[in-house]
């Protein structure tokens, strides 16, 4: 087997091995970023001055992202305030277009059974949506004036 | 070479997230350190702890 013939069948590892990449770079930028705010903070401590709130609220708000993007699973009940239907459509319309591939005439029934993984997934997905879209929290009116949420 | 690869592709997967688990370990010791060397400047000069840093900013 050749390099050629590899890449023929293993393509698509390109997608995941990507995406775990870009987690690991997200990871190190993260960390860059708030150990860069504590720097910062730790300068204006020694000058016995009082840092700028926006330092502080810098902080908070990279707390309040690491909940958002879900880095621990335990935090599972933030991410319903980011629930959007995004993700419905997205995999709505890869089911569509790998269950069109897999009825193709001598294709692969890979794409037939990825299509109705991902027809599965958008069902469940919509149905979820649903479900908390009518028993779920209602946004509250200065959602976006609050930045530093410790207690919902 | 090639042979290994089509048989062990998957092992990618969990080898790549025990490694993303110690980077990210690594990680918050680092930050955690520094958020304690922080505190540990405000207390020596007898000002509060700000309520940010009181925080525990997971990861």
């Amino acid at each position: 087997m050749n390099f050629e013939q590899l890449f023929r069948d293993y393509w698509w590892l390109i997608f995941p091995v990507g995406g775990m990449l870009m987690g690991v770079f997200g990871m190190i930028s993260h960390h860059y970023h708030r150990t860069e705010t504590l720097r910062i903070l730790k300068s204006y401590a020694d000058q016995g001055k009082e840092p700028p709130a926006f330092l502080l609220d810098a902080l908070k708000s990279d707390e309040d992202r690491a909940l958002d993007l879900d880095y621990d699973r335990g935090y599972r009940k933030h991410r319903r305030r980011h629930n959007s239907w995004g993700g419905v459509v997205v995999f709505a319309a890869l089911a569509v277009g790998l269950g069109y591939m897999g009825q193709q005439a001598g294709s692969s029934p890979v794409f037939t059974a990825l299509g109705m993984a991902f027809g599965v997934a958008a069902v469940a997905l919509f149905v979820l949506k649903l479900i908390s879209a009518v028993f779920g929290p209602r946004r509250r009116y200065d959602e976006d004036k609050r930045r530093d949420r410790v207690d919902d | 070479m090639t042979e290994l690869f089509t048989q062990y592709w998957w092992l990618i997967f969990p080898i790549f997230f025990m490694v993303m688990g110690a980077l990210r370990l690594a990680l918050r010791n680092s930050y955690e350190q520094k958020k304690l060397d922080l505190m540990k400047a405000y207390l020596d000069r007898g000002q509060p702890v700000p309520e940010a840093l009181r925080r525990d900013n997971r990861f």
